[in-house]
């Protein structure tokens, strides 16, 4: 009873203090802000507060403080695991509840808009950061902006994505495991409706094209570049016919397996004998491919997918207006992703390419062949092939809510096989007309 | 209090003891956590279900805006709503019914009875969180150990966590086995505690074992099935941890499982007040509608309970 | 015919037995795998990995997360105990104004959860400026309906008026003789509610998943779940943290099941 009253009490007490010491925290806090740009140069320096980041990509980002920390030695950088599925839940409760936000947030992009709204991020255009966007690629720069101007965070990485496959099976069913002819055999979706049917044909049903319908669907769906929505109307139909009918297309013909995306099970697909290309965006390689098959160095290749090239995904860091590290956060997030060591870095341990323009115009920049791909540059190809085509992203306030429905139907498809493209259409209206309720759907 | 007041004489301060001073300090530390931590949050719950607010920024009131667009266009609660009660319907009864069965062969167990009833609670106490990877596991369309069963008896395995019914009935039959033994264990407790007496007078007048059953354990178990009834509702009305664990593991993870048939009445509202559309007024209006459902479920049970109170009075 | 009856029982309870213990024991059998090799085989057998997996486990903040929980449902637990025994005691051994409105009241609570004012609560924390403490997880659990009625229908049916009766005549405060008395005479339904409340707290998941945000606070379902890269789900080391988070379950329900069951017949037969 008595350590109750006492913890009672003493929360009490520790409200008082914080509700008294607010105002002038908040006339220093803008006192700061007045004062020039951060002193990037100085790596001893530190607001002696350590940087806490939540992520759900856990082994990268622990990765980049390592390497951050032999910069800057000073700085205490705090990795934070959370579950991708819970992560902008997590951070809606943080704010809602007044509980303490991290220093630095990873903004998964198809939730960009929706981390603006919150109102709790730094203005990084803004001084003491100025960051000035025109430094990033054309197509990405302005995706992190908000309504207001405010830049809210930076880049990760452009995610070029092109269709990893494993060797062997390729040269099995294909005859080449060559990255350059296997990229002109598919150049259409259809060719890879006729290459599943002739893997189920010629493995007995054992073997399939692609592992998972959730992956091919979010493959088809950021494919096309087409805006998800424009003067307050949803483009519902447009961005997801033809993921729907594709997606029933290779349901009928068994160009790709039942697994649940991001499963343990579905991980466990990069090991086996039976499931030849994945859909690979950059990041895949070091989330998925290289820990689900640690032995498969040299087994792995990377093609143009059909169609060309296109950007997958992508995460902005931004920092909190209630961080008590801001600069010490800004120096890790401008080191990572905004000087050319930086970029070596993210390239050479991630395979990550991040947003910065100039570090692309040494030519030596994207090294020579990797290991783990069978002597293929991976870097170059990535780069010249891909992220040089890609077209301006964008997003919207409703992405993540589109993309829920999309992974949805993509589930419905594959577990009914009479569910047609224009019934998946329809229901997928509907749901969208139930979760959007400002905006017009077509 | 007035009415303590009116009482004179030296009688008084006793009766004051015992009629106010007392009871109130035995009651008070109830009352004051009661009202702070329970209901208090409702009551303002109901307060900003009347407003739009995401939990930043100013609250904006919107009067029955809310309720109206439950009413109207939200038809994922009304989905939720009757995934619950089918949830329910296709799992408790049949867990009650079976748990009961099962004790009434084994009541006259006598060795290691203790034993037998720790061993089958330990469904009942195994972490929800638990129990979820453990049916993921045995379930997986492509992995689990149920389908390659079936396909090493020359089935077809199938999607039991990608159909909307079978994943129904996977969500039923996690229930069932999380209780069975549960109940099981509460009834041959009930029925050991019968007085033998009864039965051997049963047996003098010539009842069967299954009349015995219906017309002298199963009454005498009354008090037994109600609490089993109301603590069962109280749990199915609840249903969160067990679905949400099992359809939310990926990146790609669906609310609510295929075509949201495992969506309860309180997924939905988790992820309608904290989901990727922060609407916590909107989500506090839900509560507010969930609230009104399980009073309704409530009173009924309070019914059932109200007769048992009679009873003893009588 | 008894003589075939007997050993059938055995077997069919046996049985049962065994359903309810399965999937327990293919929690500890998937413990002592690697989770690549899980998918390939069926674990039903040992494998020779528990040690690593221990080790992945035990490596993070298992041991802070665990500590939390025991933290949080022992301080729950108690509370919860005492301030039901003292309601449930105060609403049979007076009469007093409002004890039948109370009744009822309790009995209303019992059945709606108070997860349903979670946003209200949350919100009520935060004024408090308790969220990012482990006080959020506790508080919600001092009043329970549950533990209430519970303890009513308990001493109701099995504490002898008369004993309190002659504590009065003896001169002993109330407070002593419910301390001292009371609480002595229905053990088993106060065992049996600690059980049941430590329980449900130990395995509380939708109130720490909206206050828990931080290593510090985090208890074990919410941990286990952020347990392992979101990309690669370290199935096997989830598996492992959760069995050993049954340990103190299992050990409080062995310790007590006499109790309990006793308690269990007394409080839901009798009552």
């Amino acid at each position: 009873m008595k350590r109750r009253g006492m913890s009672l009490m003493l929360s009490a007490f520790m409200a008082a203090g914080m509700l008294m010491s607010s105002v002038p925290a908040m006339a220093e806090e803008a006192e700061t802000e007045a004062e020039a740009a951060i002193d990037l140069e100085d790596y001893e320096a530190s607001t002696g507060n350590k940087v806490t980041i939540w992520t759900w990509d856990y082994d990268n980002t622990l990765m980049m403080a390592d390497a951050f920390n032999e910069i800057y030695p000073n700085i205490e950088i705090e990795v934070v695991n959370v579950a991708y599925s819970d992560y902008f839940t997590k951070i809606q409760q943080a704010v809602a509840s007044g509980s303490e936000l991290p220093d630095i947030v990873a903004q998964s992009c198809t939730l960009l808009k929706n981390y603006g709204q919150l109102g709790i991020f730094e203005d990084l255009s803004a001084a003491p950061y100025n960051v000035d966007s025109n430094v990033f690629f054309d197509y990405i720069k302005d995706r992190a902006i908000m309504e207001d101007g405010s830049l809210i965070g930076i880049e990760e990485s452009v995610s070029p994505s092109g269709i990893a496959y494993k060797r062997d099976l390729a040269e099995k069913y294909f005859g080449t495991d060559d990255p350059d002819e296997l990229g002109e055999m598919f150049t259409t979706l259809d060719d890879y409706v006729d290459a599943g049917i002739k893997v189920q044909e010629e493995s007995d049903g054992e073997d399939f094209l692609f592992h998972s319908p959730g992956a091919v669907g979010e493959m088809l769906y950021f494919m096309n570049t087409e805006k998800l929505e424009s003067d307050g109307t949803i483009h519902f139909t447009d961005k997801m016919s033809s993921v729907l009918e594709y997606l029933t297309k290779f349901r009928d013909n068994k160009v790709m397996d039942t697994f649940q995306n991001g499963t343990p099970q579905a991980n466990a697909t990069y090991a086996d004998k039976h499931h030849i290309f994945y859909p690979c965006p950059n990041w895949v390689i070091n989330y998925y491919i290289k820990p689900n098959d640690p032995d498969g160095s040299g087994n792995w290749g990377i093609m143009m997918p059909a169609g060309g090239g296109y950007s997958c995904g992508g995460t902005s860091l931004g920092i909190t207006n209630t961080s008590d590290a801001k600069e010490d956060a800004w120096k890790f997030i401008h080191w990572c992703l905004m000087t050319k060591d930086g970029a070596v870095m993210m390239k050479e341990k991630l395979n990550f390419f991040i947003a910065l323009k100039e570090v692309y115009e040494d030519p030596d920049f994207l090294g020579g062949p990797d290991e783990f791909f069978g002597g293929q540059n991976i870097n170059d190809f990535f780069y010249n092939k891909i992220a040089t085509s890609i077209s301006t992203l964008d997003v919207s306030v409703y992405d993540q809510t589109v993309i829920d429905i999309r992974d949805l139907l993509a589930t419905a498809i594959s577990d009914d096989p009479d569910l047609t493209a224009e019934d998946a259409l329809e229901e997928g209206l509907e749901e969208a007309s139930m979760k959007i309720l400002d905006m017009e759907i077509d | 209090m007035n009415h303590s007041m009116k009482t004179t004489g030296k009688k008084r301060g006793k009766h004051w003891d015992y009629s106010v001073k007392y009871p109130l300090i035995f009651v008070l530390p109830f009352c004051i956590c009661f009202f702070a931590f329970n209901l208090f949050p409702i009551i303002y719950s109901f307060f900003l279900s009347l407003h739009d607010w995401s939990g930043v920024g100013e609250k904006k009131y919107v009067g029955l805006q809310n309720y109206i667009m439950i009413f109207t266009r939200d038809k994922i609660f009304f989905k939720s709503l009757r995934n619950t009660l089918y949830l329910l319907l296709i799992s408790f009864p049949p867990a009650i019914i079976i748990g009961l069965l099962i004790a009434a062969f084994l009541f006259n167990i006598k060795r290691l009875r203790t034993f037998f009833q720790t061993v089958n609670f330990l469904p009942y106490i195994t972490t929800p969180v638990a129990i979820g990877l453990i049916f993921l596991f045995l379930f997986d369309r492509n992995t689990g150990i149920v389908n390659r069963l079936i396909e090493g008896a020359g089935g077809e395995g199938l999607n039991w966590l990608g159909n909307p019914g079978l994943a129904q009935l996977v969500i039923a039959f996690m229930i069932l086995w999380k209780y069975i033994g549960y109940y099981m264990a509460l009834y041959l407790a009930g029925m050991t505690s019968i007085s033998q007496d009864i039965y051997d007078a049963a047996r003098v007048d010539g009842a069967g074992a299954v009349r015995t059953f219906f017309s002298i354990t199963l009454p005498l178990l009354k008090p037994i099935n109600i609490f089993i009834i109301v603590t069962s509702l109280i749990g199915g009305l609840q249903l969160f941890d067990e679905p949400n664990l099992m359809f939310n593991v990926s990146t790609t993870s669906i609310i609510g499982g295929p075509k949201r048939s495992c969506l309860t009445m309180f997924w939905n509202f988790y992820d309608v007040a904290f989901g990727s559309t922060a609407r916590l007024g909107y989500g506090s209006a839900v509560a507010v509608c969930i609230f009104i459902v399980i009073l309704i479920i409530s009173v009924i049970g309070l019914c059932l309970m109200g007769g048992k109170e009679e009873r003893k009075h009588e | 015919m008894n003589k075939i009856r007997k050993p059938l029982l055995y077997i069919m309870i046996s049985l049962v037995s065994l359903a309810s213990l399965f999937p327990f024991y293919m929690m500890i059998a998937m413990s002592t795998f690697k989770t690549e090799k899980m998918f390939q085989t069926i674990p039903l057998y040992f494998s020779n990995y528990l040690l690593n997996n221990l080790k992945t486990v035990f490596g993070s903040n298992f041991l802070r997360a665990y500590g939390n929980s025991l933290l949080v449902s022992c301080v729950s637990t108690v509370f919860c105990t005492l301030i039901s025994a003292m309601v449930g005691f105060a609403l049979v051994a007076y009469r007093f104004r409002f004890r039948s409105v109370l009744k009822k009241l309790i009995m209303l609570t019992m059945m709606v959860p108070v997860q349903l004012g979670i946003v209200g609560y949350m919100i009520e924390m935060r004024t408090l400026h308790l969220t990012g403490t482990r006080l959020p997880m506790i508080l919600i659990w001092l009043a329970n309906g549950f533990g209430a009625y519970w303890m009513m229908q308990y001493i109701e049916s099995s504490l002898p008026m008369e004993m309190v009766e002659s504590a009065r005549v003896d001169g002993s405060g109330e407070l002593n003789t419910f301390f001292k008395i009371v609480l002595p005479c229905v053990k088993p339904g106060i065992v049996t509610l600690i059980l049941l409340i430590f329980l449900w707290s130990w395995n509380s998941y939708l109130v720490p998943l909206v206050f828990v945000n931080d290593n510090t606070t985090m208890t074990i379902p919410i941990f286990i779940k952020s347990l392992g890269n979101a990309y690669m789900t370290d199935y096997a080391a989830q598996i492992t943290g959760l069995a050993v988070a049954t340990v103190p379950l299992l050990l409080l329900f062995i310790l007590g099941s006499r109790n309990f069951i006793q308690g269990l017949t007394a409080g839901a037969v009798k009552g």
